[in-house]
């Protein structure tokens, strides 16, 4: 730690040296701003450009600021600047990215592993190997840039057109002539010019409200001409709103590689030279944008009207999710949303997917920007968002890694949407920023989701383990209620122990994490192997049962014990962490005590609604049990032959059903009381 | 029918209010001020829908409203049913600094007139009134083409507040008639039918002994 912070000394100096040598762009003002940081001073009117507020933040909000810090020491403690920027650095960094023959692939794994952030001087290099703007040979860089390049050139030159400089038809003042209604007056492409600009500019001013990066005129400029000549060139598509949330990071991750360039005047590395030549920010940014918009284009194209009325559709389909489909085509990016929820989310987490359903909350209310900006607007951070987008565009130029974040980002809030109703999911989904996290553990999140090709059974494991493990100390064998109580107070004492073992919440590596889970699940597979039975005789049940919307056409699906047990978890690590409190209080700061007893209390309450939640879904569970038992009871007396085994099974099934509500609601009960006690003697004096 | 059931429950009506316009006449930033009662100069551009609520007593009724901001390039295409179903009331706002925005009004009333959405209270919003030196669209212009498609005109500021919440009452007093309207005659659905027969005097005594709580 020490080094680390001999380190931040150095590279403030160093910093003020090098912004007097060459003046603040933002790249090197991001530096200063993180070294007085973390040196305690903070000034409010600089703003660190990757971590600044984005969207409707106040960047002056000390609460903002405090939040964000935390954040941001957290998330970069393992790339602390290292200050000098040398030829021969940046030389040995670009053999060390690009040197090797397998590049490629070592970048897409540094990418979905949130590491290529560590490395993001190339960032934008990066980035256009990974959407095919530079083919894979290096050798062929150059050539392929100037030909880009020149492309660019050329339609700037065609459609940024002066009616005053066009020559061309000067004599025929019939054509030439601003009042002309020919369609081939320059004029009269001159005022269509005008109102696409005008269009342009009124979302650009509100670009980014919390970056004044990007209200700089030469910026704007930028992003103005290559807007304009996007919509110019694809005339069906055009310009959309969105499209220049989409531009803005691609220019500040080349800017930001450009700021080294002052660097490289002796370098012999003339492709890499080329490549951050700040003079070609602009064509550069307009390929990379091209190629993007290549993949997400149909994610911008408006259908046309619906020709019947859309309230009769819903009225008649009855089904709320289809609602859309049946007047008109749905557009592309309503088709992928409806895949998503649809589908993919059904397929993963079936519960959340079925209250969503119920909540009939349409995926295009919320994941329209969700999609259309890439995400851009979730995060708090533009760090987060690069991060974020490193492995959107490492994953493939399909971009199918959205889906995964998708999911990711909509199961990481299961709890709290499972405990609302129409209007709160709705409040929640459309929350901006809607993900406070690291954007690291996002793309690690979904791209698990991916590898496990949302294999339901496989789903338990790793990141959702913690379900695997507590399902099994539900299902154990049922005696007593005494058992029960003593299992799960021995559990609660091993999460306490192991939280004091492990004082840092941040978790480590994700493959140690991964490790020990594993363990832990091997444990509890041998307890599950024990009492296998029960859960199997119940899933026979379900299938035999005819479908119910519960749980609709899924035959595997058993997330209701998931569920319950899931938040059992994280209640046990909760109160770990409640209790670890009350062992180390400062008596001597009452105030700061009587605060954290309010905000425990405010936690409990939480916990509470939580608790009855899952006692109303174990009862839900029961009365499903029952329906399908009364069903087979009938259907079987109905059956001239009479099989006692039936129905002794069938009893024990009866059984069965009110033992398990009763033994969900009995450790839940106990559980919160636990909770309760705990907060009593954490209470102050 | 069945809307009926669903914007009165326990006392308390529901109402959903949908706010359209053109690209950057301020639809955010009114839904923004009547909500919260703040203004933000910088809001980014609304992608897709945006929604708040905000519950407010009329005339002794406990009103919730679902105010659904749209974004002003979208033009309902992407969004279709999910985002105006159920609507019962629209806001049609334009920015009276610049002409072209009022001039597309028809545009929006046809769009929301294909949409079979033309039953809802509509109600015209001019925005940006506090720019008095840029304005563009003539006081009188506006007042005489509300009358004419039996709309009522505000001439609001999102920026300083001036006239946002008397509009959003307005209309929520006139939603109330329209349904107490369809209540009466029950055969009818909620909020369809000629709406050009509300009584004002009615309204105004209403929106006199009203007051925001919140």
């Amino acid at each position: 730690m020490n080094i680390h912070q001999k380190s931040k000394e150095i590279s403030a100096e160093e910093i003020s040296k090098t912004l007097d040598k060459f003046g603040s762009g933002p790249p090197y003002h991001e530096f200063q701003t993180r070294a007085s940081r973390r040196r305690g001073i903070i000034d409010d009117n600089m703003v660190d450009p990757l971590s600044a507020k984005l969207g409707e933040f106040d960047i002056n909000d000390p609460a903002n600021m405090n939040g964000n810090i935390e954040g941001q020491v957290e998330s970069n403690n393992e790339n602390l600047y290292v200050p000098a920027v040398t030829k021969d650095i940046l030389e040995s960094e670009w053999e060390a990215l690009f040197g090797t023959g397998n590049y490629k692939n070592e970048l897409r794994n540094l990418a979905l592993t949130g590491r290529l952030r560590d490395c993001r001087r190339f960032r934008g290099v990066c980035w256009r190997i990974f959407l095919d703007c530079l083919p894979d040979d290096v050798n062929q860089w150059l050539g392929t840039m100037r030909e880009s390049r020149s492309k660019y050139c050329n339609l700037k030159s065609m459609f940024l057109v002066d009616p005053y400089s066009s020559r061309s038809d000067k004599e025929n003042v019939q054509v030439f002539n601003p009042l002309s209604q020919e369609s081939d007056s320059p004029w009269s492409q001159y005022f269509e010019d005008k109102k696409l600009n005008d269009l342009i500019l009124q979302d650009l001013d509100r670009l980014f409200p919390g970056m004044h990066y990007f209200q700089s005129k030469k910026i704007k400029d930028i992003l103005l001409h290559i807007l304009f000549c996007y919509a110019r060139m694809n005339p069906n598509v055009g310009y959309k709103q969105g499209m220049h949330e989409v531009l803005a990071p691609l220019i500040f991750v080349l800017e930001y590689d450009s700021e080294v360039f002052q660097f490289l005047e002796n370098s012999d590395n003339e492709v890499m030279k080329d490549l951050i030549n700040p003079e070609f920010l602009e064509c550069d940014a307009f390929c990379l944008f091209e190629h993007l918009m290549d993949i997400i284009e149909p994610w911008y194209t408006q259908g046309e009207l619906p020709a019947v009325s859309q309230k009769q559709a819903f009225d008649a389909s009855g089904v709320p999710f289809m609602a859309t489909q049946p007047t008109s085509p749905p557009t592309a990016i309503i088709r992928k949303l409806n895949k998503i929820q649809e589908s993919m989310l059904k397929k993963y987490d079936a519960v959340l997917y079925s209250h969503l359903r119920e909540m009939k909350i349409e995926p295009q209310l919320y994941g329209l920007r969700w999609i259309r900006l890439l995400y851009g607007r979730e995060f708090t951070t533009m760090e987060d968002i690069l991060t974020l987008w490193d492995g959107l565009f490492a994953d493939g130029t399909s971009l199918d890694f959205v889906d995964y974040i998708y999911l990711s980002l909509i199961c990481n809030k299961r709890r709290k949407l499972l405990s609302s109703d129409h209007f709160g999911c709705l409040t929640i989904l459309m929350k901006t920023p809607y993900c406070r996290r690291d954007a690291k553990e996002v793309v690690l999140e979904a791209k698990y989701m991916r590898d496990t090709k949302l294999d339901p059974t496989r789903k338990s494991r790793g990141i959702y383990q913690a379900r695997e493990e507590t399902k099994s100390s539900v299902t154990i064998e049922f005696p007593s209620q005494e058992a029960i109580q003593s299992k799960i107070s021995s559990g609660l004492q091993n999460v306490l122990r192991g939280a004091r073992q492990t004082p840092s919440k941040k978790g480590p590596e994700l493959n140690s994490r991964n490790t020990t889970q594993q363990k832990k699940s091997d444990k509890t597979k041998e307890r599950v192997g024990e009492v296998k039975k029960r859960p199997v005789e119940l899933k026979v049940n379900n299938k035999s049962a005819p479908s119910s919307h519960m749980f609709p056409n899924d035959p595997d699906d058993d997330d209701l014990f998931m569920t319950s047990a899931r938040s059992r978890t994280s209640s046990a690590t909760f109160l770990s962490k409640l209790s670890s409190k009350v062992r180390h209080p400062t008596r001597t700061d009452l105030t700061t005590l009587q605060q954290d007893h309010e905000r425990l209390q405010e936690r409990v309450s939480h916990f509470k609604a939580e608790v009855d939640k899952l006692q109303s879904i174990s009862i839900y569970c029961g009365t499903k049990m029952d329906s399908y038992i009364n069903i087979l009871q009938d259907q079987m007396t109905r059956d001239e032959k009479c099989m006692d085994v039936v129905y002794l099974s069938l009893a024990g099934l009866k059984q069965v059903g009110d033992r398990d509500i009763y033994v969900i609601r009995q450790s839940l009960n106990f559980i919160y009381s636990v909770a309760q006690l705990i907060i009593l003697s954490a209470a102050p004096e | 029918m069945d809307q009926n059931q669903n914007c009165h429950k326990n006392n308390e009506f529901l109402f959903k209010v949908l706010i359209i316009g053109d690209v950057a006449v301020g639809k955010s930033s009114i839904m923004k001020r009547f909500a919260e009662n703040v203004f933000d100069r910088k809001y980014g551009s609304t992608i897709g829908v945006d929604f708040k609520t905000k519950k407010l007593k009329l005339g002794g009724k406990a009103v919730k409203l679902q105010i659904w901001d749209t974004a002003g390039h979208e033009r309902f295409r992407s969004i279709t049913s999910a985002f105006y179903r159920g609507a019962h009331g629209i806001v049609l706002v334009y920015d009276v600094t610049r002409m072209e925005t009022f001039t597309n009004i028809p545009k929006w009333l046809q769009e929301l007139d294909l949409q079979d959405y033309n039953c809802t209270v509509k109600i015209l919003f001019g925005n940006k009134s506090d720019l008095s030196s840029e304005r563009d669209v003539p006081r009188e212009t506006a007042f005489k083409y509300a009358d004419s498609n039996n709309m009522f005109l505000f001439e609001t500021s999102a920026k300083t507040g001036n006239s946002v919440n008397e509009a959003f009452e307005h209309l929520v007093s006139r939603m109330l008639v329209a349904f107490h309207e369809a209540e009466s005659t029950a055969t009818k659905p909620i909020l369809s039918g000629d709406l050009s027969t509300c009584i004002l005097s009615e309204q105004e005594k209403i929106i006199a002994g009203s007051g925001c709580s919140c």
